[in-house]
């Protein structure tokens, strides 16, 4: 077990570098510089900058050569820092990548584990229930529930909740997290409440959109089990309808489950970046959504990169977890 | 040729107006027997009478189908037979033939919704647990004289009467014994029934374990749902017992295993053990031998030989392998596409064959003294199970078609009191015999 944890971890020290690599081409390769663009405004406000002082400026960031070797160049300034522990400084906010994400990571992991018990509550017991009833009533009208949510953007369904609740309604605020008109020192439980009720929409917004897919796959994967010799046996011991789903069906359903939660970990870190923009929220999400779009490329990197860790770290997570729930699954070498 | 092709089509595609008939049809089939299974029903309602004392199951004119998207399927189609206490009654018949579906009937365990028992019966003699006016089972307890001579109920130091102990080590309740039709039951009170009074062994040892329990979870979880007032230590006992019942050399170590631990053999003999722990009266065994190779095959048909003769029950043993039954069938039933063609003593089977698929069944069989180039072969394929013609099923395979069997199914004809076979060739010989 523990040998088999080093090699895995050894290969994603290999990966995360391939990884990494990749994003830093990508972020320079987009047609979005924010040296330029910053200084460039100045420039038409004639602040007194000469195209001689943009140029410095791009040379200063190290966004002045563009080409193979530049970029590489840039990559390598960016990696050796990296192997420091140095995410480098944010272009937007001037202040250290590690903090902004440290300070944004929470709100947006709040409000994505909320959503996950949320949808693990009601996905996983309504897709048995789907399946203990396949093709009946409750089950055509739950799927093509779970299909509506699903095909939903999230941008339309948030705007569409905006529109309607808070808008033309006014049960829930627009966006953001705190209300305008809160008395300035509320004790915690009062502010606690307030960030709840902003929180609604956005949770409300993220569990449907999500709850389908768990839904439709605890249901495939029961009635698969449901139709496995074992259960008749079980059947046959003269148990009870009940037992037989919740005891001998549910843990074999769980095998496949476990696995797909915890490979929800980079989404329960990472934030939700449409749901979060849309909603104004600022979490990690709408953070590096903005970064992408002004081209912010430390914070950019240092966003991805956490996300490409989150990623490794869930799928080992998710097979170490395999080994948990199946006793036929061993971890060898 | 056009019009041939027309025709074969007919003959396979259904239309889109037809599916959609079909579809309503069995909808609305399958909720009338969902609602059934689901109903709440006295114990009156489901009680029937024996044909025969002596047998310990009766099937009579069972019909169970399957309603499929192409059509109904008649995969038992009024099979009737019984099984008399004691005794081991083996069913031959080829795959599909509704020999594994007629086992699963009797357990109430056909893959539902879309397998449903249609109409039959089942008549099972059943010790049921007596009810009392709440529905609660009445305990025996525990009596003793008192010092003027008196009987007088035991009480324990708590001042609570004792529950008396069963054979099995569990409290004992007022028990009746009733013939019920398992046909007519509803689910909630099949489930009494199944695994104490009735237990199967499934064909595939293989996949029929749960993958997550340990062997002993799998045992314990019988014999604390049946045999109550056990602690969890009897009931462990118990299961341990069972192991070293079936054979198993280690009980205490496969108890804590997992399925994938143990190989085929080893799991049909938890298998066994599982099906034995509350002594059954009637053991169901589905192809118990099919997925295993020949010495393990040997073992554990000597394995149910042994049991059966110390758990004083009964054996209803489902099998393609004429050779299984020979060796240890009282009775043998030969069924083919959903009907009984055949019935008699294991000697009037094998000896005195009479229906000419019996005869082929036969004669397609390797025998170490004859030597042939090649097996005989049963020409031809069993019929479509959608749509079967209404003559002798057989008729198209038959080297002994006559005239009349294109008319319409022939009766089962006793020819002896044992032996009855389904099939015109005997008509005259049983008018003979009956005068």
């Amino acid at each position: 077990m523990f040998k088999y944890v080093i090699k895995r971890l050894l290969i994603a020290v290999l990966i995360l570098f391939g990884i990494s690599v990749l994003i830093y081409f990508l972020i320079r390769l987009m047609p979005v510089n924010y040296i330029e663009d910053k200084v460039r405004t100045q420039m038409s406000n004639n602040g007194g900058i000469s195209e001689e002082d943009l140029q410095r400026m791009l040379a200063l960031y190290g966004l002045d050569d563009n080409s193979f070797l530049g970029i590489l160049k840039g990559y390598w300034n960016w990696f050796t820092g990296f192997l420091k522990g140095d995410l480098g400084t944010s272009f937007q906010y001037n202040i250290k990548v590690e903090t902004i994400i440290k300070e944004k990571m929470g709100i947006s992991f709040g409000i994505s584990f909320v959503s996950l018990i949320i949808e693990m509550l009601i996905a996983i017991p309504l897709g048995i229930k789907c399946a203990c009833n396949q093709y009946g009533k409750i089950d055509y009208t739950v799927t093509v529930l779970c299909m509506v949510g699903m095909a939903f953007p999230s941008f339309f369904l948030g705007n569409m909740f905006i529109k309607w609740f808070a808008v033309d309604l006014g049960w829930f605020e627009t966006g953001g997290l705190v209300s305008i008109d809160l008395p300035h020192g509320s004790n915690i439980f009062v502010r606690f409440g307030d960030m709840a009720w902003h929180l609604v929409l956005p949770l409300f917004v993220m569990v449907i959109l999500d709850i389908g897919s768990l839904m439709r796959y605890t249901r495939t994967n029961t009635l698969e089990v449901l139709n496995a010799d074992y259960i008749r046996t079980a059947r046959a011991k003269g148990l009870s309808e009940g037992k037989v789903v919740y005891k001998h069906v549910f843990r074999n359903t769980l095998i496949p489950l476990i696995t797909v939660l915890a490979s929800t970990l980079p989404m329960l870190f990472g934030g939700a970046m449409i749901t979060e923009t849309v909603f104004d929220i600022p979490g990690i999400g709408q953070t590096a959504y903005n970064a992408l779009k002004i081209g912010d490329i430390p914070l950019a990197m240092g966003y991805n990169m956490f996300m490409a860790v989150l990623t490794v770290l869930g799928t080992l997570l998710a097979d170490l977890m395999y080994a948990v729930v199946d006793p036929r699954v061993k971890l060898a070498k | 040729m056009a019009d041939n092709k027309t025709q074969d089509k007919k003959k396979h595609y259904i239309s889109r107006k037809e599916s959609r008939q079909i579809a309503k049809e069995n909808s609305r089939a399958i909720r009338k027997f969902e609602k059934q299974k689901k109903r709440k029903a006295k114990v009156e309602d489901y009680t029937a009478q024996m044909n025969d004392e002596n047998n310990i199951v009766e099937f009579e004119n069972l019909h169970t189908y399957f309603f499929s998207d192409a059509g109904t399927v008649k995969a038992v189609n009024g099979v009737t037979f019984s099984v008399p206490a004691g005794s081991t009654v083996g069913v031959v018949g080829e795959s599909g033939c509704g020999k594994s579906v007629t086992s699963l009937s009797l357990m109430q365990l056909v893959q539902a919704p879309s397998g449903q028992i249609v109409s039959g019966s089942i008549r099972f003699r059943a010790e049921l647990f007596k009810r009392d006016s709440r529905g609660k089972k009445i305990p025996v307890y525990e009596t003793e004289t008192d010092e003027n001579g008196e009987e007088r109920v035991k009480l324990n130091s708590k001042g609570k009467p004792v529950i008396k102990k069963n054979s099995l080590g569990g409290n004992m309740y007022e028990m009746e014994t009733r013939v019920v039709d398992i046909a007519k039951m509803p689910t909630e009170a099949m489930r009494s029934i199944r695994g104490r009074e009735i237990s199967m062994i499934f064909q595939e040892p293989m996949t029929s374990l749960n993958p997550v329990f340990t062997i002993g979870n799998q045992l314990n979880e019988v014999g604390s749902l049946h045999i109550k007032g056990l602690s969890k230590k009897q009931v462990k006992a118990r299961s341990i017992e069972m192991l070293k019942l079936v054979g198993i050399a280690d009980p205490e170590g496969v108890y804590k295993k997992y399925p994938h631990e143990l190989s085929g053999g080893m799991r049909q003999r938890v298998m066994i053990a599982i099906a034995l722990l509350c002594n059954p009266k009637l053991i169901v065994a589905d192809e118990p031998t099919t997925a295993l190779d020949v010495t393990i095959q040997a073992q554990i048909l000597d394995l149910l030989r042994e049991i059966k003769g110390k758990i004083n029950g009964s054996i209803m043993l489902i099998t393609h392998d004429l050779g299984v039954v020979a060796e240890m069938a009282d009775f043998v039933v030969v069924m083919y596409a959903g009907k009984v063609i055949e019935m008699g003593t294991a000697a009037d089977i094998f000896d005195n064959p009479l229906h000419p698929y019996t005869i082929g069944l036969q004669k397609s069989k390797p025998t170490v003294d004859g030597k042939v180039d090649s097996l005989y072969c049963i020409p031809g394929f069993v019929p479509n199970p959608i749509n079967m013609p209404d003559y002798c099923y057989f008729r198209d395979r038959c080297e002994k078609c006559m005239a009349k069997c294109s008319g319409e199914y022939p009766e089962l004809i006793k020819v002896s009191d044992t032996h009855s076979v389904c099939c015109y060739l005997y008509e005259k010989d049983a008018e003979v015999k009956n005068g």
